[in-house]
């Protein structure tokens, strides 16, 4: 494999402030679960038993995240931790797919099902240059690619919930695209969950050498209507010019947790683009890092959320331009009613030597009802001269004469709405991604605007 | 069809229309003219249906039926149309699927059929190319960028889509030229018809030269305080409202 890792930096110690104190309630079934697995973990080699261990002690120092910490100011996970959600042991093929929004999208659907590889339903890439290794297939032997993908998760996105991943993962999905090879559909990475009451940790991890331009498209879906817990960590390696775009959909049961640590490392002049829609789960939760090495390097994130009920997203992003001339930009819009409440933490960080910086970050938010709630907190934090930063955030509700223009010209409340709201979220999708891929997108706002104007008229408009 | 009787309109608890009675049969057209501030806008959208306006006297009804608790789009798809004196700029949502939308809405709520895009494009067209509507315009987000003679024809071309039976137009007039002037009355003259009445807002008189009234109204201060046939504007256009509001007093 001619893949030389790029040098692992030490962790950038975020405020890790350790909650030992009350630790030990809600942990103590994870850990014990967590002993189990490695006990049971005979298909696994040495050096990956070792690596849970890592993640188990690490965990254990850690506790699950408090409020208190910085990066989880305006989402509190423990209360949500105290239900007991069962280890999947077995691996049964499942009897019902979901539809996603890319059906209609040709790609390599790669089916992950309760957190497990299902290579019946998937489709695999078989190419030379490619390579697709799963931990369940190559535990006892996990090339050194793997391994090394392994290492700088731990290294680079440490924290309380990836070091759970670390130590309870029940399988991982690597890929590997070498320099000059072409792939000619996306990569569709799909997470069904199919068990109920559930809890999963997964690992995606996608390596793109020089050059290489690929799409990864995700889907989160659930056949059940019951709460489940997934903790997923994805690593995302872009060598000398190469292209991402990732497009995913959360769109699981309204009762799920999902919980992302994302990291991504980009090298000279890559281009990393994200969109995200989200509007499934109960709590679903991004904490990003992103990191701009490789002078010109450009990263384009964007999503947009739709909440109901008491619904929760948070989006934590942090943005490490640590060389020179990189651009980011970060647009995150969402619309919320009932109870929900959205939150975007965004923080850039311009190191010393970075000139030449463009950074933008946005935030907006629609809230339909009193009770909704958005939390917005850019930040920047300069350590260079002749760069370019700002961001902005708004909050605020719909435009009341737009709502009356349209009523009056006939079109119904909830209709009025809807295309108000729609036009709030195609402009997000438009600017990520072309047709082909943004239109997936805007027919599940689309669809997820039909099934919700009850929810969206809310209070009557009543002249 | 319509008859506003001592009607009495607050907003935010300031009384703006203040017993203002006005009856009009199908196929006329009135104008009402009125100094700024005088409630002329106000008017229009109790008509319409606007929320934060409250009748606190008096009643109105169209056809038989009391509009004051109805919702706007109900009273749209019955037929009535306001032209805005501001209309509305809004992002992200093109012309064309604004008018489409609308068109159809409001064929649903009247039960008749909704029209494919394509049958909707032929229609849109014919009646656009007479208000010199571009087809590039029913491509860009509604009102955004256009010039105040273009959202103009705008809103006429959406009367002549919905063909209401009561159209409001409030200062259609302002901020338009002359030719974009002539352009709009031909539009709204050619709308009218023994079955459609018409309330013609206007600050000035020179509309009425090209939208022939049957009668005109003062409005001042809330009330009607005189009315006449179309010699009337061109009397407050010699002698201004000052004179009239003063005699009427
Ligand atoms: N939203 C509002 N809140 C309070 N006062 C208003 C509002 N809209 C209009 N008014 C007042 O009502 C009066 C009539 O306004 P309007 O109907 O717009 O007059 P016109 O169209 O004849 O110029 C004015 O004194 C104006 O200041
Ligand atoms: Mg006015």
């Amino acid at each position: 494999m001619p893949l030389k890792p790029m040098s692992v930096q030490p962790t950038q110690k975020q405020t890790t402030l350790r909650v030992a104190a009350s630790q030990g309630d809600i942990e103590k079934p994870y850990l014990d679960a967590c002993e189990r697995v490695l006990a049971e973990g005979v298909r696994e080699s040495d050096w990956l038993k070792a690596h849970r261990r890592e993640g188990i002690e690490r965990f254990k120092a850690y506790g699950f995240p408090h409020r208190r910490v910085e990066a989880w100011k305006f989402t509190d996970l423990r209360p949500k931790m105290k239900e007991q959600f069962n280890l999947v042991r077995g691996q049964e093929t499942p009897q019902h797919v979901v539809v996603t929004p890319f059906d209609e999208t040709p790609s390599y659907r790669l089916f992950i099902n309760d957190g497990v590889f299902e290579s019946a339903l998937s489709s695999v890439p078989k190419q030379n240059g490619v390579e697709i290794v799963t931990l369940r297939q190559s535990g006892q032997d996990l090339p050194a690619w793997v391994k090394d993908q392994l290492v700088s998760t731990a290294s680079l996105s440490s924290g309380p919930m990836l070091e759970l991943g670390t130590a309870l993962m029940r399988d991982g999905l690597f890929i590997y695209i070498a320099e000059g090879t072409v792939l000619d559909r996306p990569l569709h990475v799909i997470f069904q969950t199919t068990s109920e009451t559930a809890q999963y940790h997964t690992r995606l991890s996608i390596v793109l050498e020089k050059g290489v331009e690929a799409t990864l498209l995700e889907s989160h879906v659930s056949a059940n209507g019951q709460a489940s817990f997934h903790n997923q960590a994805t690593q995302i390696q872009l060598g000398e010019g190469a292209i991402l775009r990732h497009i995913s959909v959360e769109a699981t049961h309204k009762e799920n947790l999902h919980v992302t640590s994302l990291n991504a490392r980009l090298a000279q002049s890559a281009s990393y683009t994200a969109m995200s829609a989200v509007s499934g789960g109960a709590l679903v939760r991004t904490e990003a890092k992103i990191m701009l090495e490789g002078a010109g390097a450009r990263t384009n994130l964007s999503g947009v959320y739709m909440l109901v009920e008491t619904q929760h997203c948070d989006h934590t992003i942090v943005i490490d331009h640590a060389a020179p001339n990189c651009t980011s930009r970060q647009v995150y819009q969402g619309v919320l009613t009932e109870s929900a409440r959205g939150v975007f933490q965004g923080k850039v960080v311009v190191a010393k030597g970075a000139g030449g910086t463009d950074a933008h970050q946005l935030s907006r938010a629609l809230l339909l009802s009193d009770k909704a709630e958005a939390d917005a907190k850019p930040e920047l934090e300069i350590y260079a001269d002749d760069v370019k930063c700002s961001h902005g955030a708004t909050i605020g509700e719909l435009d009341r004469e737009a709502l009356f223009y349209l009523r009056a010209r006939g079109i119904p409340l909830g209709q009025a709405k809807s295309l108000l709201i729609e036009a709030f979220l195609d402009d997000v999708v438009e600017g990520a991604a072309d047709e082909v891929l943004s239109a997936p997108i805007k027919n599940h706002i689309s669809n997820w605007l039909k099934e919700h104007e009850a929810q969206i008229i809310q209070e009557g408009h009543r002249p | 069809m319509l008859e506003i009787k001592n009607l009495h309109v607050e907003i935010g608890g300031k009384e703006i229309l203040k017993g203002l009675t006005l009856s009009i049969k199908a196929g006329e057209v009135h104008a009402i003219m009125g100094p700024n501030g005088s409630g002329k806008s106000t008017l229009s959208y109790v008509l319409s249906g606007r929320e934060g306006y409250e009748v606190t006297q008096g009643d109105v009804t169209y056809y038989g039926e009391r509009l004051v608790d109805m919702l706007p789009e109900d009273r749209a798809a019955k037929g009535i149309f306001l032209a805005f004196q501001y209309p509305l700029e809004i992002p992200g949502v093109t012309t064309m699927n604004f008018l489409r939308t609308a068109y159809n809405a409001q064929a649903k709520a009247r039960g008749d059929d909704e029209l494919d895009a394509a049958s909707f494009l032929r229609l849109v067209r014919e009646k656009a190319d007479l208000l010199k509507v571009s087809s590039d315009m029913l491509k860009r987000p509604l009102n955004v960028g256009f010039s105040g003679g273009e959202k103009k024809r705008n809103e006429i071309l959406q009367m002549a889509l919905f063909e209401p039976k009561l159209a409001i137009l409030d200062e259609t007039d302002s901020g338009l030229d002359i030719d974009a002037l002539k352009l709009v009355a031909d539009g709204v003259n050619a709308l009218r018809a023994p079955d459609r009445s018409m309330l013609v807002i206007t600050h000035y008189q020179r509309l009425l030269d090209y939208i022939v009234p049957d009668f005109v109204h003062v409005l001042a201060g809330g009330r009607i305080i005189k009315s006449g046939g179309k010699e009337l504007a061109l009397e407050l256009e010699r002698d201004g409202y000052e004179s009239i509001v003063s005699s009427a007093a």
